[in-house]
């Protein structure tokens, strides 16, 4: 059974065939927005490469410090962990020259 | 990885897509959109929601598997834009004199064409949507389903509101089969 509503509205429907054209340039004006936020796109990936790289600059400025051999640092360990590291066997009042007086 | 690598050396390139590629979609699917766009709104936004589409849709085109058809795809894109559009300040629930005055006439009566768009308007977004993809592209209740991805009753449902609503309303303002 046909619904009247239904009727209605394809008939009415039917007759307004109003249908939009493109504008000329409508891809022109989308693809020029590609390209703009395709910069965009650009300047974000040259900043992300350029803090990279300052990561790596930074550890290997860390990591090029002078590395020690085992023998300085057996005489480093040994050095600070001797009693002449907080006591150099001079008098706590040593700095008061004696010709001072 | 390879694709990677070359999408970032390549800002015109999304994963092994070319904006030459993006253009051919264009080509092959902007009357569809324009016509869906120009369905549910009904006024002289349709070309800015046209290009809002597609720019969104460049932005995920890496995303697009290609699993559904593009079609589908850039579906789902335009009622993104569109609803979107709706929503902000509820323009769907008034359209002003003057700017249904403003509309490009297209060669039928302008009052019927006046009429039609109002009385869309007067249907909540959904049901438009389907009375339109049904009535005006053509759509059958399975397709509309698959691509709004709802079930097929839910369509019927919202088919039968919107032709109960849509003819009531063209009969208040005596429409006939004229």
């Amino acid at each position: 059974m046909n619904d009247p509503n239904e009727s209605l509205v394809k008939n009415i429907l039917s007759r307004d065939t109003s249908q939009p054209t493109a504008p000329r340039s409508e891809w022109q004006s989308i693809e020029s927005k590609i390209n703009s936020s395709s910069i965009f796109f650009n300047l974000r990936n040259f900043a992300f490469a350029a803090s990279i790289l300052l990561v790596v600059v930074a550890y290997r400025q860390v990591s090029d410090r002078p590395a020690f051999s085992e023998d300085e640092k057996v005489d480093i360990y040994s050095y600070v962990l001797e009693d002449t590291y907080f006591d150099n066997g001079e008098e706590v009042t040593n700095w008061a020259s004696v010709d001072s007086l | 990885m390879i694709i990677r690598l070359k999408s970032l050396l390549n800002p015109l390139t999304v994963a092994d897509r070319t904006v030459e590629d993006f253009q051919v979609h264009y080509q092959e699917t902007q009357a569809y959109v324009r016509s869906v766009i120009y369905w549910m709104v009904r006024n002289q936004v349709v070309d800015d929601l046209v290009q809002e589409t597609y720019m969104r849709a460049w932005k995920s085109y890496k995303r697009f598997d290609g699993d559904s058809s593009f079609k589908t795809w850039i579906y789902t894109i335009a009622k993104n834009v569109t609803f979107d559009y709706l929503k902000s300040a509820k323009r769907y629930e008034e359209l002003s004199e003057e700017k249904l005055n403003s509309l490009p006439s297209h060669g039928i009566d302008k009052e019927l064409e006046d009429l039609i768009t109002k009385g869309l308007l007067s249907l909540n977004a959904e049901h438009r949507e389907c009375l339109v993809l049904c009535y005006k592209l053509g759509h059958s209740s399975a397709e509309i389903a698959q691509l709004l991805k709802i079930p097929e009753g839910t369509v019927k449902s919202r088919l039968f509101y919107a032709r109960d609503k849509f003819s009531e309303f063209l009969k208040r303002n005596g429409a006939s089969y004229e």
